[in-house]
């Protein structure tokens, strides 16, 4: 295979024109150092291959946090007509709606540290954490885990974890179209006990502060002052969406046979969006998002009763969704294609919907700032909260970066932690670590990931994501 | 033990070999428990019939990844050896024996969410099998 020829447009952009049986071109947000880092991935080569699918609307594109996926990139994002294109589980991920909700409290850092021992310790014990992680206080019946997968974070709402108003600051208020008859037995059963729980690997609960606004009025409109204590919290749909994923790539591999789909890469396995294939699993992925809503709801009620036995319900009371958002699914959005108002599926695959100011999807207290995006980066360094432009919505599919993307393999990872002792040497920077399993500490050791500062630059600079702030950690749970 | 660990940034790529299509599923069945819970002792206390017939070999070894992978996600099951009964390029029918994850014995390794189709091949080599197979995690 000849090398991929790579054109830069400008400082931000790159592009990979349209050849072979591409069906489209290539479009990838990168600045120069962060492209020269990729020479030679193969993740390139998949920008190209999302580019062959059936129905593409627009350029293939890669975020700057791209890295080798199953058939599509992680960091890739892909819009598909509804009429003549596919959808493909591998444009979502095995994690269906992996995302991060973040919240803020009315503590600052000051009132936090005296006591962050013991909150570390209160969040850690009531969610749990790391390797097939379950709640014995949760074991959902059959027909209590069919209506998770129908309501997501309505149910855990009216379960009494959390609060109506949270659900105006989830993407698609928490809700998506999910059929329960479409999720297999076995996948319902690998959710089962898992709901509330944060998994493991780079999924985390963060205890953070403000350190920096570039924006001062949409951070005002945030809530997100400087110094302002908050609650990062990053996990998906476990081992029910992972399952969901895999049954369907069983069926997706059939499906592209049946109806005669060319695909450059088995990985990239999909059927029509019109297809009873494609809408099987379609109905089984929204579940499983609607699982990760309802997940993630769960665990804001666990840091709020946190908050409550260390601090006070006033305290508890204080805490407050900013925003929820998905890094890993398909949704059908309206998008204007060639001038023309259209209907598409858009593949979001470690990728952030970044929605506009004015968008009429947006909650009414953030339609003049834009919808936020929560972009984490590693345990030892900073995170960065965004905000969507009509720049992201014009050129993107209003989609941006979600998060760092690991630049050392696990293994590797573990043999540069092997001889130290991260935890502590967080703890003498300040920061308190609460882990299941000390392997998972050694693979997520800061150095293990890029700088998500440069990532967050490259779409701030490209005009896809607006920097509002940055947080760094004060402590983290880890699976 | 015949595996090694292939270069892979994000997640655990693996090749196993066996001289014999039993020793691949053994060596498959020992790398899943590594990856599950390392080098953590695990006893044979309990044991699970597994039945599988497929078209072809690739699918075979695969079904038998996710089969183990399925029992340690829903019930905290490690396997510890495999007393096979009949392997073929096209079905199994053997025993698991192991146990449940006992936290306080097993140190359990970062979750792997699914064993994945990229890649994957099982081949008949000179030397007997040889399997490659990334791990999502």
């Amino acid at each position: 295979m000849s090398p991929l020829q790579v054109r830069q447009i400008d400082p931000f952009r790159w592009r990979v024109e349209r050849h072979g049986r591409m069906r489209t071109h290539g479009l990838i947000f990168a600045d120069a150092e962060l492209m020269h880092d990729l020479e030679g991935d193969q993740c390139l080569q998949q920008v190209v291959n999302v580019a062959h699918l059936p129905g593409i609307v627009g350029p293939s594109i890669a975020m700057p946090d791209i890295h080798w996926g199953y058939g599509f990139p992680i960091g890739g994002v892909a819009a598909f007509d509804e009429a003549d294109g596919v959808v493909s589980p591998g444009g979502v991920g095995y994690d269906i709606n992996c995302g991060v909700r973040l919240l803020r409290s009315a503590l600052s850092p000051h009132d936090v540290r005296p006591k962050l021992a013991r909150l570390m310790d209160s969040l850690f014990a009531s969610i749990p954490s790391g390797v097939g992680s379950s709640r014995s206080d949760m074991r959902l019946s059959v027909s209590e885990l069919d209506r998770v997968l129908t309501e997501g974070a309505r149910w855990a709402v009216r379960e009494g974890f959390g609060r109506e108003s949270d659900l105006d600051c989830i993407e698609a208020h928490g809700t998506l179209p999910g059929d329960p008859t479409a999720v297999s037995k076995r996948a319902k059963e690998r959710g089962r006990t898992q709901l509330g729980t944060v998994g493991s690997g780079n999924h985390f609960v963060e205890v953070g502060y403000v350190a920096e606004v570039f924006d001062e009025t949409a951070a005002s409109r945030l809530g997100l002052s400087l110094d302002t204590v908050t609650f990062f919290i990053h996990s998906g749909s476990r081992g029910l969406g992972y399952q969901v994923c895999d049954d369907n790539l069983d069926t997706m591999v059939q499906a592209a046979a049946k109806y005669g789909i060319d695909l450059p890469d088995k990985q990239l396995c999909c059927a029509p969006l019109q297809s009873p294939e494609a809408h099987h699993y379609l109905g089984a992925m929204n579940a499983a998002a609607n699982y990760a809503f309802a997940n993630r709801q769960m665990m804001s009620h666990y840091v709020r009763r946190s908050l409550a036995s260390v601090f006070s319900d006033d305290i508890a009371d204080s805490a407050t969704l900013i925003y929820d958002v998905a890094h890993n699914i398909a949704k059908f959005e309206m998008h204007e294609i060639e001038g023309t108002q259209k209907r598409v599926c858009v593949h979001r695959k470690g990728a952030t919907r970044a929605f506009p100011p004015g968008h009429p999807e947006l909650t009414d207290r953030y339609r003049d700032i834009g919808q936020p995006v929560l972009i984490p980066g590693d345990m030892g360094r900073y995170s960065f909260v965004l905000v969507g432009t009509s720049g992201a919505f014009d050129e993107t599919f209003g989609s941006t970066c979600h998060g760092a993307g690991r630049r050392m393999s696990r293994h590797q990872a573990k043999k540069v932690a092997r001889s130290r002792n991260v935890p502590r040497e967080l703890e003498q920077r300040g920061i308190l670590i609460r882990a299941a399993s000390r392997r998972t500490v050694d693979e997520e050791i800061p150095e293990a990931y890029k700088d998500v500062r440069q990532v967050v630059d490259v779409v701030h600079g490209a005009g896809i994501g607006k920097k509002v702030a940055k947080l760094v950690p004060m402590g983290v749970v880890k699976g | 033990m015949t595996y090694h660990f292939l270069p892979h940034t994000a997640d655990i790529k693996v090749a196993i070999d066996g001289g014999t299509l039993d020793e691949l599923l053994r060596d498959a069945l020992a790398i899943s428990r590594q990856l599950y819970v390392g080098t953590s002792p695990v006893e044979s206390r309990e044991r699970r019939p597994i039945t599988l017939a497929c078209d072809d070999v690739e699918e075979l070894v695969h079904g038998f990844l996710r089969e183990l992978l399925y029992q340690y996600a829903t019930d905290n099951f490690i396997p510890a050896a495999l007393e096979i009964t009949q392997a073929t390029p096209t079905t199994i029918r053997a025993v698991i024996a192991g146990e449940r994850l006992d936290a306080l014995r097993h140190a359990t390794e970062p979750e792997v969410k699914a064993v994945t189709r990229h890649g994957f091949l099982v081949r008949c080599t000179e030397d007997g099998w040889h399997a490659e197979v990334v791990f999502d995690v």
